[in-house]
């Protein structure tokens, strides 16, 4: 059996159904399905893009690209990462969610394990593993089906969401682009 | 507030939304961070820090803002936006010109964050804050006890927020 790294043997993703989860090898990515739609536009192009971004750091590993090129993708995914849960949390507490103080410390746990790889590359103690990969994936694939759903299914019934039927579309550009150091 | 802060948070800034006036006021304490290290001649590493956090920040707040304007239909959105763009047009000039260049964050330059921020809160903000209460979305103008407590009481691994 593959051995567990901590970050999967953690009590918030044993409670988690594991139903439906590929670990990854070399060849498998991260690839967006339809079944990770939640109910905004805007999270799931934010979705998306760290999906991109996760799959640049998997090729890039798993291709022996080098520690530089690796660790501007991983800080890109920090950054688009950081910056999609301060979002995502700020609708929460906009729109009066009830679950949002679980749905922080599931945010929280995620950067915690993230600061920690960050530390390490910067004291040149370890580095980005596959283990680490597989285990960042299997958190999101749960985060998404179960935690972003149940905000999902808030979120429709909102007074926002109801001022907002026809929400507009959001520009190919934007979408293109909302990740992107500048 | 101290006698060294460059911009006094009061309730006159009020948009009537609190997620966006708590957003506001983190920008402000960033603000008021960056004239201490200047000030206080902290350092250049230091300074470029806060700078860069502020930028970060003004970028997701402005993401949060831009979201809440299209969800509503809000009619001011593209010229609203377009400030956003403009403000962070500028401060990547700064910041590329940080990297290039022997330049340093001046007074005026804070000075001109801080007019900036004055402004756009009391035009375009409180415009779009008055559209959100007419909008019928009155219910989501203040946080919820529980919020509050969450963001009282949580550690913040972004340091701020």
């Amino acid at each position: 059996m593959r051995q567990r790294t901590a970050f999967s043997r953690t009590p918030f993703l044993c409670r988690n159904n594991f139903r439906g989860i590929l670990l990854l090898t070399t060849s498998n990515l991260f690839l967006w399905t339809e079944d990770l739609s939640v109910a905004t536009q805007q999270v799931d192009e934010q979705h998306k893009g760290l999906l991109d971004l996760f799959n640049q750091l998997h090729a890039s590993i798993s291709e022996k690209r080098g520690n530089d090129t690796s660790r501007e993708i991983f800080e890109a995914l920090v950054e688009s990462t950081r910056l999609h849960f301060l979002f995502e949390e700020s609708m929460m507490r906009l729109t009066h969610y009830v679950g949002y103080p679980a749905h922080k410390t599931q945010h929280e746990f995620l950067m915690e394990q993230i600061c920690a790889v960050q530390t390490k590359l910067d004291n040149e103690t370890g580095e980005i593993t596959i283990d680490f990969l597989n285990s960042h994936k299997i958190w999101w694939e749960n985060h998404i089906r179960g935690s972003d759903r149940d905000f999902s299914v808030h979120y429709e019934q909102s007074e926002l969401n109801k001022s907002a039927d026809h929400e507009n579309a959001i520009a190919s550009e934007e979408r293109a682009t909302w990740w992107k150091f500048w | 507030m101290s006698a060294t802060d460059l911009f006094k948070w009061s309730d006159d800034f009020s948009v009537n939304i609190q997620e966006v006036d708590e957003q506001h006021k983190v920008l402000v304490s960033l603000l008021n961070q960056l004239h201490v290290a200047i000030l206080e001649h902290h350092g250049k590493a230091t300074s470029r820090e806060i700078l860069d956090r502020l930028a970060e920040y003004t970028r997701t707040h402005f993401m949060l803002e831009e979201s809440l304007m299209r969800l509503t239909h809000y009619p001011g959105f593209e010229i609203h936006k377009q400030q956003h763009e403009e403000l962070m047009t500028q401060v990547q000039t700064l910041q590329h010109k940080l990297d290039k260049e022997n330049t340093t964050i001046t007074f005026e330059l804070l000075h001109f964050l801080k007019n900036w921020l004055v402004q756009h809160i009391n035009d375009s903000d409180k415009r779009f804050g008055a559209h959100f209460q007419k909008a019928g979305l009155g219910q989501y103008a203040a946080w919820t006890k529980e919020v509050e407590q969450t963001m009282k009481k949580k550690k913040w691994w972004w340091k701020f927020w």
